[in-house]
């Protein structure tokens, strides 16, 4: 085994976690602010690269694609999510689950109807590549990884000193309160369902050229994702991100020693222990 | 009052009679009509077994498990592999996975005692996403991808033949109306009331004195007995395993099943199992918009009859029945519990709230 072969599979790895980390921060967002865990997160990702496949169709440029993207699912997408759960806000999370799996199922038919069953290839905007020893690693890989950090710096920002980040916060730890004290929740809510789907639709249109795009291209990304913002804290957008990067590294660089289902396996079982342990804790807290 | 109560009794009666009636038709109907139908009714019984687990667990221990899957696809991956190492006796058959599921239970009741709610549901999420890997670490022993045909024949099912004949179909109505009976039995029994209070109110039972995590493990290894009889009847009746079968699609299903039937009720999750079913597979047959048309019914579901199909039908009776009894002394007036139509899934998850 070579230096070379683990630079190369801790760069597939950071690619991974960066991607996973944008599909994630979106899910721990809705998650904090609402207690939603949208299962149609995925179809949102999916949604997002079918839009640059469009926008590259008729002419426009990957990057137009990429706005053209973020802007109609983060808006449209968001706000149309928020409209089909606000009546399901003050009920429990099993009907929650129940109405965004059905989107979920009727998302991925749509798109079936529409664009059809098969693979889309999208070429990346940049076709450079750097040497790393003897491998020559594509660029656009390297500005995804790159990209996914200055967003997840920038949603870390937005939480925590601008106005709209704090009264999410501050929605999400008590709705109530912070309607006593003047929070327009409604608008809060908003803006936690255009971020989420925003992010998601980021998350898409970026990793298009490295996935391709088909109508469950989202579910793929659902699953790994929903453990990242497991893992990382339910509703901890910070915590969502490093463990998305640390887990994309964890894995391709255990993949090269031990089977990769063995990896996937100890990553599982890490999860569930860590969310016991945290539930224990969560218990004691409450006791005291 | 007494108007009332002279008049439960009755409606009971004709309960039960009405459950005799429809099992005495579910035995005797469908073999009437060749082997199409008993063998389409059969795969709705093998999935519905399994929602019912997921609806006792949901309904009497407030706990939402969606790894139902991962006890179901053991078991039915253990029929397939005793079955290549030469264990071709029925009823050994039967106990391994039994057995097995039992094991798998075990696992999920450890999660009812240290998680609730949300946590809960969560764990048994990754535990059953983590069993659908289970299959590619032992390739040799189980197939891997390419799954496990299950040995033996006619001879491990007790000689009843899946294909031909009505014998194996009447071996699953049997086995149903056993589940279902024993299940009513045990819930209309003092330790099944507590599980009723349980559902209602977790803490109040707590109050009460009653240990909830002693019941909330007590029906999770029911539910999984349950579960673990419906894959090994999935073994045998179709002689082949797959990776699918452990994985969260499965248990997924499993849940709308018994959400859709209707959690507290023990036929609803079958006869939601048939209706969904029957649904996908026709909708299937007449265009290639099946998935589309289960996301309506399913939205449809959430936002009309939130309590489930026969949840919402037996609330339209308790309201039927008690703005027909209401009298000057006001005892008819529905209770706002009732008549919220949401009560039984709002129930779940809120256990974290209440303690």
């Amino acid at each position: 085994m070579s230096l070379e072969h683990v630079a190369v599979a801790a760069m597939n790895g950071l690619v991974v976690g960066a991607s996973l980390a944008l599909v994630a921060a979106g899910l721990a967002l809705l998650f904090g602010v609402l207690g939603v865990l949208n299962f149609a997160q995925g179809d949102f990702y999916m949604l997002g690269a079918y839009i640059v496949w469009l926008a590259l169709g008729h002419g426009q440029s990957f990057w137009t694609g990429v706005v053209a993207a973020v802007l109609a699912v983060g808006i449209v997408g968001g706000l149309a999510l928020m409209t089909m759960l606000w009546p399901l806000r003050d009920r429990a999370h099993a009907l929650v689950l129940l109405a965004t799996l059905a989107l979920s199922l009727i998302m991925e038919q749509l798109a079936a109807n529409v664009f059809g069953g098969d693979a889309k290839p999208i070429a990346a905007p940049i076709s450079a590549r750097v040497p790393i020893g003897h491998t020559d690693y594509p660029v656009y890989d390297l500005i995804v990884v790159v990209a996914a950090v200055v967003i997840l710096v920038g949603g870390f920002v937005f939480l925590k000193y601008l106005k709209y980040g704090i009264w999410l916060r501050a929605v999400a730890q008590n709705r109530r309160m912070a309607s006593v004290l003047g929070v327009p929740v409604s608008r809060v809510y908003a803006l936690a369902f255009v971020l989420s789907c925003g992010l998601a639709a980021v998350a898409g249109s970026l990793l298009a050229p490295l996935t391709q795009v088909y109508p469950t291209v989202g579910l793929d990304v659902n699953l790994s994702a929903f453990i990242v913002v497991i893992a990382g804290g339910l509703g901890n957008f910070r915590g969502a991100a490093v463990i998305a990067l640390g887990l994309g590294v964890a894995e391709s660089l255990g993949s090269l020693w031990i089977p990769g289902v063995a990896v996937q396996l100890m990553v599982f079982g890490l999860v569930i222990a860590l969310l016991i342990l945290r539930s224990q804790r969560q218990r004691v807290l409450v006791r005291l | 009052m007494d108007r009332v109560r002279a008049r439960a009794p009755d409606v009971r009666t004709l309960g039960v009679i009405a459950v005799v009636l429809v099992f005495a038709a579910l035995f005797l109907g469908p073999p009437l009509y060749g082997q199409y139908l008993p063998q389409r009714i059969s795969d709705y019984l093998i999935f519905g077994l399994p929602a019912l687990a997921v609806a006792l667990i949901a309904g009497h221990a407030r706990l939402l498990n969606v790894g139902i899957g991962a006890t179901f696809g053991v078991s039915a991956y253990t029929v397939a592999i005793l079955s290549h190492h030469s264990v071709l006796n029925p009823v050994l058959l039967m106990l391994g996975a039994l057995g097995a599921g039992v094991l798998v239970s075990i696992l999920f009741s450890i999660y009812a005692v240290v998680a609730t709610g949300l946590e809960y549901l969560l764990l048994t999420l990754l535990t059953t996403a983590a069993f659908a890997s289970l299959p590619l670490l032992s390739i040799s022993l189980t197939g891997g991808e390419n799954g496990l045909g299950v040995k033996g024949a006619v001879d491990i099912s007790f000689g009843l033949d899946p294909l031909q004949g009505n014998g194996f179909y009447w071996l699953l109505c049997a086995v149903t109306a056993f589940w279902c009976g024993l299940s009513w039995y045990l819930l209309s029994s003092r330790a099944g009331r507590v599980m009723v209070a349980i559902g209602r109110n977790p803490v109040r039972a707590a109050a009460m004195g009653y240990s909830v995590h002693a019941y909330q493990v007590a029906v999770t290894l029911y539910s999984g007995l349950i579960a673990a009889s419906a894959g090994w009847l999935y073994a045998l009746a179709h002689a082949f395993v797959f990776q699918d079968l452990l994985g969260l699609a499965d248990s997924v299903n499993f849940v709308l099943y018994s959400l859709i039937g209707g959690v507290d009720t023990v036929l609803g999750p079958l006869l939601g199992t048939a209706g969904l079913r029957f649904l996908g597979e026709y909708l299937g047959q007449q265009s290639t918009q099946s998935q589309l048309y289960v996301g309506v019914a399913l939205l449809t579901v959430v936002y009309l009859l939130p309590s489930g199909v026969v949840g919402g039908l037996r609330q339209l009776w308790r309201l039927r029945s008690r703005f027909r009894s209401a009298s000057p002394i006001g005892t008819g007036e529905p209770g706002p519990v009732e008549v919220a139509g949401a009560v039984e899934m709002d129930r779940l998850f809120s256990a974290a709230r209440d303690e």
